[in-house]
C-alpha cells in the first residue's frame, strides 16, 4: 500500500486518520497531513534546514512530540516544512532533517493556524500489515 | 450516552443524575431541540465525566453553546473545593482567556456607511492576522515576563490605550499570582512576536452597530445608544497560551498517576489544587491570561489609531471607550456563597464567561447595578449580543453564562458546504464586508456553520442567567 491521509471530522477542529506500510512513513505523511492543513505547499522550494531531535515515554507521545516540535519550529521561525528525512526512529527517539520554505509576502498559499496537537484520542498502531495513526488538532 | 438518561428539571434545564463514579449530577442548559445534536457530538457525555473528577461541587454544567471538547465539553462550567478539588488544564483549554472585548464609538452608523471599505482595509493592514501572522512588537523574554505579570496595565504603561480602559476589563486587565517562572522558554520564543495579533480560527475583529436595544438604562450605562457603531475583538494568548496548555498536560498526565486520581479520560488530566504541579500551573496560566489581557489592549490601541486616521481625531480624545473585556477560556479562585457559606472554590470556565449579578464587588463601579456586561459573539452573518449577569446565575452557576453560538457544522462539512459559493458576495449582498487571509477561513467561519446564537441567549435569559441588554449586527469583518 502506499501511504494515505484521510482527514476526519471533529465538530470544533480536525484530525487525520495517516495510514503507511512503515513507521517512518507514518511519521513523514502525519507531518505532511498536518502541514496541508496549514498552507499549500505544493510550488514551494526549500530554503531552509533545521534538525529535529525528539524523545518520549512511548510511541503515542512520540507521535505527539514530533509534531507539537514541528509546530514550534514553523510557528517561531515562520517555516512551512516540505521534505523530511528521518534518520533514526525507534519507538522512543526520532532524529530528523527537515527542509522548509520561510513564509514571506504571498510566496505560500495559507489556510488556517493549528493551535496544538492534542492528545486527544492520539493513536498510534500496528494493523498487521500497515501503521495508522489518529490525530485530532486544535484549530 | 442516550437522550433518555436526561431528566427534564425545567424546559431549558435537564440534568444527568449521578451514576457509576460521577460525584455531583451534569446539568445542562438547553431546549429540547438542542438535546439531540448535545448527546450525538459526545457533549453531554463529557459533561457527565466532569462529574467525576474530585472535589467537583454542586454540578457539573453545559451551557447551551456546549459542543465536543477535549476532555471537557466547551460550554462547560465547574467549580472544585479549594481544599479537596482539582485544577485541569483541559477545564481551561489550549487557548488561555481566549476572550472578547467591546469597544463602543462616538460615531453613529448612518454617518460611518462611506468610511467602512476604507475603515476596514486600513485595519486589515495593520492588524496582523492569519498563519505567521507575526506583530511589529517582538519582546525578549525579560520584557515578556513584565508583560505577563501585569497584563493590560504593561500595555497601557508603553502608550497602548488608556489608562480608563482598565477598569473595565474583568480582573482589571490583570490576574495577581501570575509566575513567570513557572513558564517555559518554549511558550516565551512562541509569544515573543504575537502580541497584538489576532490568529486565525474563530478569531475575528467586527465593525457593527447596536440594532436593537432590549433594557435602555443599561445600554445607556454601557454607552450602546441605538446605531451607535461598536467595534469586537476575539482573540486570547496565542502560542504563548497554547505552550503553556501543552507543557502542564504532560505535567498533569503524571500527577494523575502520582496522586492516584482516576479519569473516565486522559484529557481530564488534573493536579490536586493544594500540590505544588497545580500552583505552578495556576501561575502559568495566569501569565498566558495576562499575555491575552496585553494582546487585547494592543489591538484596541491600534484599532483606535485607525479610527482616528480614517474619521479625524474625535473631540472626547477618542472614537472608541471599551465597554468591557471578559475571558471565556480560565480557571479563577472565587468566593462563592454555598447553603450560607462563604467558601473558596477554583472555578474552571471552558467556552462559558462570569456572568456576575448586580452588586459583586468584582464589578467596575460604573456596572455595579446593571451586573456584569456578558459579550456573545454570534457569527459573521448574523448578529451578536451584550447580556448582563444575573443573581440567579451566581446562586445556580457560580456566576456563569454561555460563550456564544457554538459550532453545528464541522470545518470539513462547512467547507463542503461553501464549495461553489462565494462567501464574500454573500455577505456583501447582506451589507457586510469582510476581509480575510484565506478563503477556507471563510467557509470554515461562514454563518451555517454555527448555531443562531438568538437560540443560546434566549435559553440562557430564560434560565435567568443572564439578561439581554443590545443586539449588535455586524458591518464589516476581519478573519485570520
Amino acid at each position: 500500500m502506499k501511504p494515505k491521509i484521510e482527514y476526519i471530522n471533529h465538530t470544533a477542529d480536525i484530525g487525520l486518520i495517516v495510514r503507511a506500510p512503515e513507521l517512518e512513513q507514518l511519521f513523514v505523511y502525519s507531518a505532511k497531513g498536518m502541514f496541508s492543513l496549514i498552507a499549500d505547499t505544493t510550488s514551494s522550494t526549500p530554503d531552509e534546514i533545521r534538525k529535529i531531535n525528539v524523545t518520549a515515554e512511548d510511541i503515542v507521545h512520540l507521535m505527539h512530540g514530533w509534531l507539537s516540535e514541528l509546530l514550534f519550529v514553523h510557528e517561531t521561525e515562520h517555516i512551512i516544512p516540505i521534505e523530511y528525512k528521518i534518520s533514526e526512529l525507534t519507538e522512543r527517539s526520532l532524529i530528523a532533517v527537515i527542509k522548509g520554505c520561510t513564509i514571506q509576502h504571498g510566496n505560500i498559499r495559507l489556510f488556517r493556524e493549528i493551535k496544538a496537537v492534542t492528545m486527544h484520542n492520539l493513536e498510534v498502531k500496528f494493523n498487521g500489515t500497515y501503521w495508522e495513526a489518529h490525530v485530532i488538532f486544535d484549530i | 450516552m442516550n437522550i433518555d438518561q436526561l431528566h427534564k428539571v425545567k424546559d431549558w434545564l435537564w440534568e444527568i443524575p449521578p451514576s457509576g463514579k460521577m460525584r455531583v449530577p451534569a446539568r445542562i442548559y438547553a431546549t429540547e431541540s438542542m438535546l439531540e445534536q448535545i448527546v450525538e457530538d459526545n457533549a453531554a457525555q463529557q459533561t457527565a465525566n466532569v462529574a467525576e473528577l474530585p472535589g467537583i461541587v454542586r454540578a457539573s454544567f453545559a451551557m447551551p453553546d456546549i459542543h465536543s471538547g477535549y476532555g471537557f465539553p466547551i460550554g462547560g462550567v465547574a467549580a472544585f473545593d479549594i481544599n479537596e478539588g482539582i485544577v485541569s488544564p483541559g477545564g481551561v483549554g489550549y487557548d488561555i482567556n481566549c476572550g472578547v472585548r467591546l469597544l463602543v464609538s462616538d460615531v453613529d452608523a448612518r454617518d460611518i456607511a462611506g468610511h467602512l471599505s476604507h475603515l476596514i482595509d486600513r485595519l486589515f493592514s495593520t492588524i496582523p492576522c492569519g498563519v505567521g501572522g507575526g506583530g511589529n512588537l517582538v519582546l525578549k523574554k525579560a520584557e515578556l515576563q513584565k508583560v505577563v505579570s501585569s497584563g493590560a496595565h504593561w500595555a497601557v504603561e508603553h502608550g497602548y490605550g488608556i489608562p480608563e480602559d482598565l477598569q473595565f476589563i474583568e480582573e482589571s486587565g490583570c490576574m495577581d499570582d501570575s509566575a513567570p517562572e513557572s513558564v517555559s522558554d518554549r511558550a516565551y520564543q512562541r509569544g515573543a512576536d504575537q502580541l497584538g495579533t489576532l490568529g486565525s480560527g474563530n478569531h475575528f475583529l467586527e465593525i457593527g452597530f447596536v440594532a436593537e436595544v432590549f433594557d435602555e438604562a443599561s445600554a445607556k450605562t454601557m454607552g450602546l445608544e441605538l446605531n451607535r457603531i461598536t467595534l469586537m475583538i476575539h482573540t486570547g494568548s496565542r502560542g504563548f497560551g497554547h505552550q503553556i496548555c501543552d507543557d502542564y498536560l504532560k505535567i498533569m498526565d503524571k500527577a494523575v498517576r502520582k496522586y492516584g486520581i482516576s479519569l473516565s479520560d486522559r484529557q481530564l488530566a488534573c493536579a490536586p489544587l493544594t500540590s505544588p504541579e497545580a500552583q505552578d500551573y495556576l501561575g502559568a496560566m495566569r501569565c498566558a491570561a495576562n499575555f491575552a489581557f496585553a494582546n487585547r489592549q494592543i489591538i484596541a490601541h491600534l484599532t483606535r489609531q485607525v479610527f482616528d486616521e480614517v474619521l479625524g481625531k474625535s473631540a472626547g480624545g477618542t472614537h472608541l471607550k471599551t465597554v468591557y473585556d471578559i475571558a471565556h477560556n480560565i480557571a479563577k479562585i472565587e468566593v462563592h456563597e454555598i447553603d450560607g457559606e462563604k467558601r473558596k472554590f477554583c472555578v474552571h470556565r471552558k467556552g462559558a464567561t462570569r456572568a456576575f449579578g448586580p452588586g459583586h464587588p468584582e464589578l467596575p463601579p460604573l456596572y455595579k447595578n446593571i451586573g456584569q456586561p456578558v459579550l456573545i459573539p454570534g457569527d459573521m452573518g448574523r448578529y451578536s449580543y451584550v447580556l448582563v449577569g444575573t443573581q440567579q446565575a451566581m446562586e445556580e452557576t457560580f456566576g456563569s453564562a454561555c460563550h456564544g453560538a457554538g459550532r453545528v457544522m464541522s470545518r470539513h462539512q462547512a467547507i463542503k458546504a461553501g464549495r461553489g459559493r462565494d462567501i464574500t458576495d454573500e455577505l456583501r449582498e447582506k451589507g457586510i464586508i469582510v476581509r480575510a487571509r484565506s478563503r477556507g477561513t471563510l467557509a470554515e467561519e461562514m454563518s451555517d456553520a454555527y448555531k443562531d446564537v438568538s437560540g443560546v441567549v434566549a435559553t440562557c435569559v430564560k434560565a435567568g442567567l443572564t439578561r439581554k441588554v443590545v443586539q449588535i449586527k455586524p458591518l464589516a469583518c476581519i478573519k485570520g
